[in-house]
């Protein structure tokens, strides 16, 4: 039924669990998983450096997920493909189904914080508001 | 409060939950510091004394040290021509703009009106760097051309800062020589040091002996009447080939810096800030905001099209060069402490660098960015994906 379907992988709860579905639903239609990180480097940043140590800080953690998203694709016989983008999460997420062609993102419903997500909004609220393609969030 | 270790804590309280709020918000802790300041000084009445005075100075220095030896000398001379015209003109512009308007329209002194061109003359390497990362553009030509020019801005905001306010007598004379000998030597010094001591040792000399570099020159500059962080940003234009291939150094230095030296910096520059002089001056504010994204716009813009840079880059990068922070609050923090401006004045000025920091960088992603950088794509997924597709 989907033929390019993508995960949005941070490592929180929640994205273990859209991970999970994500990889249930490559598997039937023996399909690949895109596993995508946003990275979110900080703004009006004081010296070019505290960039950079945030690119790095992200890299360590972009390898770790790749590794746990590629392991957990092993068990479903998935095979996982992970990409990193840079940028605002929602707006990336929004930027990458549209450029490769998504036809299913499948994510979390909560990342890292509740509390923020209920006072600003989610990343998934703002995900199914404006991407191109399905959006499954898993809660 | 007389307890310096409950003073201490109070400063340190703040700047741990400047960090909280910046890792949320994925706001620069610089920024947060600064307005985290601004709340401090008008709600809780929060002042400074002689040993914050020293920390904030030294994480200024510091800072700007980290600034000069952040440039990829490569890079600079690969863009020699662009970079110094633009980041000369990108200098000259706001700067002539800004001292104009606010001696002949707002009553400011020279003096005054110095202080807040070069305030209002920079260009924010850090905030361009980011922007550039965020939209893959920092690896292109474009990219490092931009960089590059705005060091050279930022170079005419501290040599100005170094030379407008000194005074030119003998101290002058053996500032200059002295920093022009110790510059010389300081990349052979520092790799010397590396290379005897070995890298990464405990006690940590190589820290120790830029630490020293820069107290000796700063005392020498601050006999002169000159500023600061004028030797600290030559000293780190200096060893920048060094920390090129020594990361583990710069990434001490920054952790030195971030934890102890610069909130004391940007919590200070945002205690000055009084809220009661803002509304008065909103419409001062407005207008210097406008003056420095239009003078960098009539000095920058011409120039990029004369380069050949595309339509939709030359409006990004004019964009970028008209933002601001660092070197902004650090002009108007020393006009304020040589009391050369007023707090009022100093309040106008750090809000319209606050604003520079933030209004041209969302002008520039939400109109101009460049169609090349939003499309880019992960090199190894691109490939991996036209494989799928294929299949």
């Amino acid at each position: 039924m989907f033929r390019n379907i993508a995960c949005a992988f941070d490592g929180s709860e929640g994205s273990r669990r859209a991970l999970d579905t994500a990889l249930h639903v490559a598997s039937i239609d023996k399909q690949k998983l895109w596993v995508v990180f946003v990275e979110e480097l900080p703004r009006f940043t004081g010296v070019p450096s505290e960039t950079n140590e945030e690119r790095e800080r992200a890299d360590t953690i972009f390898a770790g997920l790749r590794q746990e998203a590629i392991e957990a694709g092993k068990k479903y016989g998935v095979e996982v493909i992970a990409e990193k983008r840079v940028g605002h999460p929602a707006q990336a997420l929004v930027h990458y189904v549209k450029e490769a062609c998504v036809d299913l993102l499948v994510m979390g419903h909560t990342g890292h914080s509740k509390l923020w997500g209920t006072f600003m909004g989610t990343t998934a609220d703002k995900v199914v508001r404006h991407a191109t393609c399905s959006v499954l969030v898993v809660r | 409060m007389h307890n310096v270790w409950f003073v201490a804590s109070a400063w340190m309280g703040i700047a741990f939950i400047a960090s909280l709020i910046s890792i949320r918000l994925g706001v620069s802790v610089a920024l947060i510091e600064i307005l985290l300041g601004v709340i401090a000084g008008n709600a809780f009445g929060i002042k400074t004394n002689d040993w914050i005075n020293f920390l904030a100075t030294f994480g200024a220095g510091l800072l700007t040290f980290l600034a000069g030896a952040e440039i990829d000398p490569q890079s600079l001379r690969a863009h020699l021509k662009e970079s110094l015209t633009i980041g000369v003109i990108a200098f000259v512009a706001p700067f002539l703009g800004v001292l104009g308007f606010v001696f002949w329209f707002t009553g400011w002194t020279y003096q005054q009106a110095l202080i807040a061109g070069i305030a209002l003359s920079t260009t924010s390497v850090a905030v361009v760097y980011a922007v550039l990362v965020e939209n893959g553009l920092s690896q292109t030509e474009l990219g490092k051309m931009i960089l590059a020019a705005c060091f050279v801005n930022d170079f005419g905001t501290v040599l100005a800062l170094g030379v407008f306010f000194a005074n030119f007598n003998r101290l002058m004379v053996l500032f200059v020589v002295v920093m022009a000998v110790m510059l010389y030597y300081l990349p052979s010094w520092t790799r010397g040091i590396i290379q005897t001591l070995g890298e990464t040792r405990v006690s940590e000399p190589e820290v120790k002996f830029l630490f020293l570099v820069l107290f000796f020159l700063g005392g020498l500059a601050t006999m002169a009447k000159s500023e600061a962080v004028l030797p600290a940003y030559l000293a780190g234009l200096v060893v920048a080939g060094v920390f090129l291939n020594d990361r583990v150094l710069v990434n001490r230095m920054r952790s030195i810096a971030f934890t102890m030296l610069t909130p004391f910096y940007f919590i200070k520059a945002g205690l000055y800030v009084s809220l009661p002089a803002l509304a008065p001056a909103a419409v001062v504010v407005g207008v210097l905001l406008g003056i420095k994204m239009l003078t960098k716009f009539v000095g920058v813009w011409p120039l990029s099209y004369g380069f050949g840079i595309p339509s939709r880059e030359r409006m990004y990068t004019t964009m970028l060069m008209s933002t601001g922070l660092t070197f902004g609050t650090i002009s108007a923090l020393f006009g304020l402490e040589n009391r050369i401006i007023s707090q009022a004045q100093y309040t106008v000025l750090v809000t319209v660098v606050i604003l520079s920091a933030v209004v041209p960088t969302l002008i520039a992603e939400r109109f101009f960015m460049p169609e090349a950088a939003v499309e880019a794509p992960d090199e190894e997924s691109a490939a991996q994906r036209a494989r799928v597709a294929n299949e």
